[in-house]
């Protein structure tokens, strides 16, 4: 027979080859000198190779192990995940992709600024966090929301950086509540599924549909070094994370919500075909349609140590603003209650206007592909976003309709 | 079963792999704690995914391929941290009474060595090492690292010799530790 390949060889050598095969090979080995020299070195590489691995510990360790008591912590700890798997598997990438479809091409951007600034939340969260819930500290919680024009257009068009997110947000998160919208037919209905009021508007005397938004909830493993590529990749290397952030975990529970939609409204899902391209012209009785959305504020579990203005300035920064306007924006905020909401860039324009006696932000598309505004605010912890076909102007008249 | 498995199906699978995989993900970081934490993080992406458990094979390839890639993902991003702070962290995780003093810088400083090699070279290469030396058959390794089975025998080499020569790289040879 020819000389014995190196995969032969070393199957050979670990046991893993049939009586015949090995039958053959030793009678070749008793006749070549060269394959036999040849089976003493890779022989004598994967005894050293395996006295290092070995070096890390015995498998016979793992026989103390008590699997019972760690499948008992497992339930207790994600119970409410169980009870609330998803019928397909699905990432928070997908629930990102779902939203950002629904809100419409247009305000993709504000998705991407979006998912760009939680995954640096993530990354300035958690000094020191490695276990899961009980080891947080701090909670944040939205009471109200500033805009802040962002400019993430240097990365919109960074394919491999767009993967890289992707991927680890695919790699990092784990899901751990991922409910599916459910039509609700009343507004009591609604309240009683969404466990909160629902809040319909007085100005609109057609009837509404209610659409009750699922719970969903995550956690997720900071891996600084994979960030730091991450901040590489978009050319920002000189923005460097904390050192103590690495392995931290960080928890994100965002509670079942409401949508109360009136009049004509595009299906969320272009796919479903009635999304207009921009060249088409958009029907009219789209400017009928008017969505409430009513969110309880999102609940996000870090140590009360953290820095977020730090982190926060890390990210202005990478949305292009310079660090010295990144630290005066950074300082005027209170970030353990206010939600920063990145103004798109497709966005015309956008004001403070006050709305059921709090301060809220109209923000104006230019109404080619998505909804013509936007309206939003925060009262008694719930985050209302109005979201509109036609014209603004009495948007606050609308919302202010709330009751 | 392309609806994915039942609870008491997920239960038994916890069961049979856990401890393994424990054992596994601790020899990758070298604390035992960080390891139970990954190894729930494999078992919830487990659940989530609802696998369609076409033979038990399959769903412990995929439990071991998870779990090595969280490990060496997690190694990887220890390794830059500074030498001081693991191996401090390593003598207060190791603590064994019956080492000397010298033995246990001696055996933390090789740990750390092996780790720090784990980390640098392929990470499918650091998969292949670190699962044949917890036990694993050719085909089980096939199944896990979804590698052809006929070509085992030389990625187990060409990994071998990448780890040696990058140990060579960074520290010399081996009877240096």
């Amino acid at each position: 027979m020819n000389c014995v390949s190196e995969n032969s060889l070393r199957a050979y050598q670990d046991g893993e080859l049939s009586g015949v095969e090995r039958a053959e090979i030793e009678a070749h080995l008793a006749s070549c000198a060269e394959c036999g020299r040849r089976l003493g070195e890779i022989a004598a590489t994967a005894a050293r190779v395996q006295k290092q691995m070995v070096s890390l510990g015995a498998a016979s360790a793992e026989t103390t192990i008590d699997a019972q008591a760690a499948l008992s912590r497992f339930k207790a700890q994600q119970g409410a995940g169980i009870a609330a798997m998803p019928s397909r598997p699905q990432t928070v990438a997908d629930e990102t992709n779902a939203r950002a479809r629904g809100w419409g091409k247009q305000w993709r951007p504000l998705w991407i600024g979006a998912v760009a600034a939680t995954i640096l939340l993530c990354s300035l969260a958690f000094p020191f966090g490695r276990g899961l819930a009980q080891r947080f500290l701090g909670t944040l919680r939205v009471e109200k929301v500033q805009p802040v024009r962002l400019d993430f257009s240097a990365l919109e068009g960074n394919r491999t950086l767009q993967e890289m997110l992707r991927q680890m947000i695919s790699d990092k998160v784990v899901v751990t509540a991922d409910e599916k919208p459910q039509p609700a037919s009343t507004a009591a209905d609604a309240s009683q599924l969404a466990g909160f009021s629902a809040h319909v508007l007085g100005a609109r005397t057609d009837a509404p549909k209610f659409i009750v938004g699922g719970q969903h909830a995550f956690h997720t493993t900071i891996d600084r070094a994979r960030l730091q590529d991450i901040f590489d990749q978009a050319g920002r290397a000189d923005l460097l994370l904390p050192a103590t952030l690495d392995g931290a975990n960080i928890s994100v529970n965002v509670p079942r919500s409401i949508m109360v939609e009136y009049g004509d409204c595009p299906e969320a899902h272009p796919a479903g075909g009635t999304q207009p391209t921009p060249t088409q012209p958009r029907p009219a009785a789209w400017a009928n349609c008017l969505a409430l959305q009513e969110s309880p504020s999102p609940l996000v579990n870090m140590p009360s140590d953290l820095n977020l203005q730090q982190l926060a300035e890390i990210g202005f920064q990478l949305a292009g603003m310079s660090a010295t306007q990144a630290r005066d924006l950074g300082q005027t905020i209170d970030w353990k209650s206010t939600l920063v909401l990145p103004i798109p860039r497709s966005a015309s324009s956008y004001s403070q206007v006050t709305v059921n006696g709090v301060q809220g932000t109209l923000i104006q598309g230019s109404g080619r592909r998505g909804p013509d505004y936007v309206l939003v605010w925060v009262k008694n912890g719930i985050i209302y976003g109005l979201v509109g076909h036609g014209d603004s102007s009495n948007a606050v008249a609308l919302a202010n309709s709330l009751n | 079963m392309s609806e994915g498995f039942s609870l008491e199906e997920f239960e038994t699978l916890f069961l049979k792999h856990y401890p393994r995989i424990v054992g596994i993900l601790r020899r990758i970081v070298g604390d035992h704690g960080r390891a139970e934490d990954l190894a729930s993080e494999v078992f919830l992406k487990l659940y989530m995914r609802r696998l369609s458990q076409d033979s038990d094979t399959n769903v412990a390839g995929w439990l071991y391929r998870t779990a090595t890639n969280l490990g060496i993902d997690a190694l990887r991003a220890t390794a830059r941290r500074s030498r001081f702070e693991q191996v401090a962290a390593q003598n207060v995780q190791q603590n064994k009474s019956a080492e000397t003093g010298f033995q246990r810088m001696a055996r933390v400083e090789r740990e750390h060595r092996v780790r720090t090699v784990l980390a640098e070279i392929k990470p499918a290469q650091a998969q292949l090492l670190l699962l044949r030396a917890s036990g694993d058959s050719y085909k089980e390794l096939s199944a896990a690292l979804e590698i052809e089975p006929g070509s085992v025998g030389t990625l187990l080499v060409r990994a071998e010799a990448a780890f040696e020569q990058r140990y060579r790289e960074l520290f010399g040879s081996e009877e240096d530790v």
